[in-house]
């Protein structure tokens, strides 16, 4: 909320400085995000006449202006379409800073104006961060004395202060309530708002029915004001208005804004001579229709509360009146509404309809609900006397009135929260200071708070109120004994394995990425997820309008872009959430990795060459025997998935799940991607094996260490061209799983007739050397097994 | 014969001697089968006893002396060959090394300030808990003490995952909701922190979609504000690494907190570097509050309970104390970034490594 200094000094008298203001603002929990004193700035700006004006030699739209600054009679280039003879304005002369310390910032000097030398400036309100007027330069009053400070002709009305009001605290949605609680908060002394009953000249006829029986609107007020004019606003109310951030409008619509930022009172005027009979206070039907002020059509779902005449809606209550009453500069009799409504009831009509508005904001949060007539008086007081008029009777329907509820409260109570013991006096002061209704007994203090606080119901709200007007800075900070379990896990398994993982990658040279949780649709229907989509309703962008299901589309996004900087030899990886449904936990942990481009690149010692599939299922036997799952007798056969190369990819499985996929990119799908190295990824479902994985015991198994010989046989065998080698590699590992330490592939050839794979054997027996005899016999094995179950052949 | 001669000359050869071919020529002329010194050895047997002995031992002595002469320029030979050896075998060592790019690769520095939190506040006897992306209305909102209508929820900004917008399912606008999901588990004495990614509907150069925040709560008998003030000092102090950081509590609304504060801290600008724990100006760093007895009772605790609860924005933090310029680089997945920014391994997550 914006206002000016002097409209806050029309409630509270105070000497402090504006700093010190601000500063206690902050401190009460109103902070101030932003204030604006011109007078600082402009200490060197001068009041100065235009004496004469000549066209410019060399510019149609500039002039050139002798300028009296009362010393002296300058030259100055001006191209502002106001500018004329005798005319007083503000003159900023060599030295002078325009917008300090924002970007636009720039020291006048001496300059030259297309040829014709220019001493100076003459400003607009623009200029000087008075206003957003950029349209031709300041006219002063002509009383203002020429070599003058400018400054001296500011007033607080200039000064600016915005605040950040908190959604519990809509007392200060109104200057006054900031005056009041500045008050409270022994920030200067409170000047009572004059209330006076207006003298009534007619009895209204004007008949009034609430229909709304569940007590959401308890109290509703009219007034009829006839015989007025409706002109524009008066001087005082343009600067306030200006300095406040509020739209002009006409007089009677500028005095409800009014008084909505001043005492917190939304108010609605209606033109009297719009409205077609009796008023009738209702809920809406679903799809009723209404035109609003901001001439938007709105399609009304049921249960809005809505002001209607007896043919149409005027008004959705507490929300926005309607375009078919609204005032304009034709308007001679009014109807004048203050009422209090039900904040739930207002906040469901704004949040469907979508409508911010400042009656909104004040009603949602709940205004104070015994201004209703105070509001009522306080408009026809200023429409009497900026718009003339006769007053009218006010028609009235009040209900039960919501009053804050009783709070019982004790000292001890407040003390145990805060961890500081506050005097009761001091509480019972605080208290009251805020207005609220105090009755102390023995063991306890019972508290009524003021109709404003609606925010103050438990006492805990009350706890609060005696910290903020303490001032948080007076409770000191108190140590507690922190726990320290030794034996107790601080952090989750998954996330321990997680962090493993992130350091192996890393120091395999592969770049960790954290990408969006959100994909493109093109992303998935890329990668044949079609069926898979998560929508996002309201999506931040179309390029991000789902849930991802996967992390490779966000990852081969990220090689595209890139790509796109000259970067073209990529490692990356990223662990995180994908996501299979819409509710809470339908999501899944997965890491991929993917490397694209040139393994090694052009260089002086080695041949370069793409990266691989073997590259990736480097990168992943070694994260799966990280977290020491057992990589010899995985399942691993052809993957299905439709985004690898058909030749050049596989799937591993831990028992018969399915847990990791890898393969070289599909050249169809790179091209979707607009990838145009090789690219090789492998995706690995961590959540499923996670569950596998146990966290190490802190003492280590005893290390066995065989005391006999280990012998190696090589083995070549013609095998068949689709042999999967890890199946005959696993075959002859049964053989005698006692004596065959390891079997290696160290050889796959190739070419269009012939594969032939050359496997390495480490024999040995912990019970003694391995004989000749014996290692001959096991050999006869491996190559009659080799043959009978492979068709392959000793070469 | 001159045997002193003979002896003489026999040195003097293996002395000119110059490659290990030629020195094995030497030893065969006088050692070989038919060598010279051999031959005199074999006539030995044909003299006198006396003559005998005085040509043994004068030859014996010249054995010996031709061998170690022999041995020391094997020696010297070999080493002057090896020399020439290498003198031809010799590189450039200036050549660039076989790894082109030495351990580029990085960890993001989301995980990295993540992994500093977790060891601070695990120190400090907190747990860590984790929290779904995806979360429903009663633990997003209401359960956090902001029902249907309240005002509190239009400042959140929320994406949907129903079509109708009913608030049903969302994606998590704040870790609070892990404070819910704990509280259930447990209704005693409770010390958490969670971590994680968060989302919000919104985007500008103060804002991304998705960002990430660590919420923490404490709960146990006679926790105060008191407790919270020093235990949020304490944390700040140690994730900045500044003994005299400035913290400014002021008075704040969350729903789920009351009393409920913002937290500052105190800062200087030098031209477009921020210090902090200098100078006068504050910035704001946290929200935290003593825990809203709506919570307690939304999560099924009947009892009087106390606690605080805080929550931070993990880029904010990692912007602060690493310098960062822009929040938006975080998620765009520049490689050049992700390498500037980025750290190898898990860098001051052990305290005592700092």
């Amino acid at each position: 909320m914006r206002f000016t200094l002097a409209w806050l000094k029309e409630y509270l008298n105070f000497d402090s400085s504006l700093n010190e203001l601000c500063e206690k603002l902050t401190s009460i929990g109103l902070e101030v995000e932003n204030f604006k004193n011109p007078k600082e700035n402009l200490n060197k700006f001068l009041v100065a006449e235009i004496v004469s004006i000549t066209p410019h030699p060399n510019a149609d739209k500039l002039k050139v202006c002798e300028v009296n600054n009362g010393n002296e009679v300058l030259k100055i280039v001006c191209g502002a379409p106001n500018v004329r003879e005798k005319m007083k304005s503000v003159l900023a002369s060599k030295g002078c800073i325009i917008k300090p310390g924002t970007k636009e910032e720039f020291k006048i000097a001496k300059s030259k104006i297309r040829g014709i030398e220019s001493f100076g400036m003459l400003c607009s309100e623009a200029e000087l961060d008075l206003s957003d007027n950029s349209q031709g330069i300041i006219e002063l009053e002509d009383t203002c004395e020429v070599g003058e400070k400018f400054s001296r002709y500011l007033n607080d009305e200039n000064v600016e202060i915005e605040i950040a009001i908190t959604p519990n605290r809509v007392d200060c949605a109104g200057v006054y309530g900031i005056a009041r609680d500045l008050s409270a908060a022994g920030f200067g002394r409170l000047k009572q708002k004059k209330i006076s009953k207006m003298e009534v000249t007619f009895e209204s006829e004007i008949k009034l029915s609430n229909t709304l029986k569940d007590n959401s609107c308890p109290q509703f007020s009219l007034r009829e004001i006839r015989d007025l004019k409706n002109p524009k606003s008066p001087k005082n109310f343009i600067n306030r208005f200006r300095g406040s951030n509020l739209k002009l409008i006409s007089s009677l619509v500028d005095i409800t804004n009014y008084l909505t930022i001043d005492y917190c009172r939304p108010l609605h005027v209606f033109d009297l001579d719009k409205i077609e009979g009796d008023i009738k206070i209702r809920y809406s039907q679903k799809g009723e229709k209404f035109l609003g002020l901001d001439e938007n059509e709105y399609v009304l779902d049921e249960n809005m509360i809505v002001i209607c005449d007896e043919k149409k809606i005027i008004s959705l209550a507490g929300v926005m009146g309607g375009m078919n009453t609204a005032c304009d500069e034709k308007t001679k009799n009014v109807l004048l509404e203050s009422a209090y409504f039900d904040p739930e009831k207002i906040a469901y009509t704004g949040r469907r309809l979508n409508i911010s508005s400042d009656a909104r904001y004040r009603f949602e949060r709940g205004i104070d609900p015994n201004s209703t007539l105070d509001g009522m008086e306080l408009a026809t007081e200023m429409i009497l006397e900026n718009c003339g008029g006769r007053v009218g009777s006010i028609i009235k329907d009040f209900g039960k009135l919501v009053i804050n509820k009783e709070i019982v409260i004790d000292t001890n109570f407040i003390r145990k929260i805060l961890g500081t013991n506050v005097d009761e006096s001091t509480i019972l002061d605080k208290f009251s200071l805020i207005g609220c209704n105090i009755k102390k007994s023995k063991n306890q203090i019972n508290v009524i708070p003021p109709s404003w606080r609606p925010d103050i119901k438990i006492k805990v709200d009350l706890v609060e109120e005696v910290a903020r007007l303490v001032g948080y800075e007076k409770i000191p900070s108190k140590p507690f004994q922190l726990d320290r379990e030794f034996e107790k896990n601080i952090t989750p398994l998954s996330q321990k394995f997680k962090k493993k993982i992130r350091e192996l990658l890393v120091s395999r040279n592969i770049m960790e990425t954290i990408s969006w949780s959100f994909a493109n649709k093109k992303w998935e229907e890329h990668l044949g997820n079609e069926d898979d989509i998560i929508e996002i309703s309201n999506p931040i962008s179309s390029e991000l309008s789902c849930l991802r299901t996967n992390l490779v589309g966000g990852l081969l996004n990220l090689i595209n872009k890139n790509n796109n900087k000259d970067i073209n030899n990529i490692s990356v990886f990223e662990i995180g959430p994908v996501f299979y449904g819409i509710r809470p936990g339908e999501q899944k942990d997965n890491l991929t990795v993917i490397r694209s481009g040139k393994a090694l690149d052009k260089n002086w010692t080695l041949k370069s060459r793409d990266y691989d599939i073997f590259d990736l299922k480097s990168d992943l036997f070694s994260v799966l025997k990280l977290l020491k799952l057992p990589t010899d007798n995985l399942k691993i056969s052809e993957e299905e998935s439709d985004y690898f190369h058909p030749g050049k990819n596989g799937s591993i499985f831990l028992g018969e799940k399915k847990i990791a996929s890898f393969g070289e990119l599909h050249p169809n799908i790179a091209k979707k991607f607009k990838i145009k190295s090789t690219t090789c990824l492998f995706d690995l479902k961590l959540s499923e094996i996670f569950q596998f994985c146990k966290e190490k015991p802190l003492t280590k198994s005893q290390l066995i260490k065989s005391s006999f010989q280990a012998s190696i046989r090589d083995f070549s065998f013609e095998v068949s061209k689709d042999l999967s080698s890890i199946d005959l590699v696993n075959c002859i590992k049964k053989i005698d799983q006692e004596i065959i330490l390891d079997v290696k592939v160290f050889d796959n050839y190739q070419n269009k007739d012939l594969r032939a794979i050359a496997l390495e054997v480490i024999l040995q027996s912990n019970k003694g050397t391995l004989t000749e005899n014996e290692i001959n016999e096991l050999s006869e094995k491996i190559i009659n097994q080799a043959k009978t179950k492979f068709n392959a052949r000793l070469r | 014969m001159d045997y002193d001669q003979l002896i003489q000359s026999a040195l003097d050869e293996i002395e000119n001697v110059e490659s290990s071919d030629s020195l094995e020529e030497v030893r065969v002329k006088y050692f070989g089968k038919n060598g010279v010194i051999t031959n005199e050895l074999k006539s030995l047997s044909s003299m006198s006893i006396d003559k005998k002995k005085e040509v043994g031992i004068k030859l014996n002595i010249f054995k010996s002396n031709f061998f170690s002469s022999i041995e020391q320029k094997k020696n010297s030979i070999a080493e002057k060959e090896i020399t020439l050896k290498l003198e031809k075998d010799s590189v450039d060592s200036s050549l660039p090394p076989r790894d082109q790019n030495i351990n580029i690769a990085k960890v993001h520095p989301i995980n990295q300030t993540i992994s500093e939190i977790t060891s601070i506040l695990g120190n400090m006897g907190l747990v860590y808990e984790e929290g779904p992306d995806v979360e429903d209305d009663f633990h997003n909102f209401s359960a956090l003490n902001i029902p249907l209508n309240h005002p509190a929820r239009q400042m959140h900004d929320t994406f949907y995952l129903d079509n109708d917008k009913k608030d049903k399912f969302v994606l998590r606008t704040h870790t609070s909701p892990v404070q819910i999901r704990s509280l259930k588990k447990k209704k005693k004495s409770l010390k958490i922190f969670a971590p994680g990614r968060t989302y919000r509907c919104d985007s500008d150069l103060t804002h991304t979609p998705m960002f990430h925040q660590v919420e923490g709560l404490v709960v146990d008998d006679n926790i105060t504000f008191a407790n919270l003030k020093w235990f949020v000092e304490l944390f700040c102090k140690t994730f900045f690494r500044k003994d005299n950081l400035k913290l400014r509590f002021r008075p704040s609304y969350f729903p789920f907190t009351e009393p409920s504060a913002e937290v500052d801290i105190n800062y200087k600008k030098e031209g477009r570097k921020i210090i902090l724990g200098e100078g006068e100006k504050w910035m704001e760093i946290l929200g935290c509050g003593m825990v809203h007895p709506e919570v307690f009772k939304m999560s099924g605790i009947d009892q009087y309970n106390t606690g605080f609860a805080f929550g931070m924005g993990i880029e904010r933090l990692a912007m602060l104390k690493y310098g960062m310029p822009d929040l938006r680089d975080f998620f765009d997945g520049d490689l050049k970034w992700l390498e500037h920014y980025g750290f190898s391994f898990f860098e001051e997550t052990d305290l005592s490594w700092r």
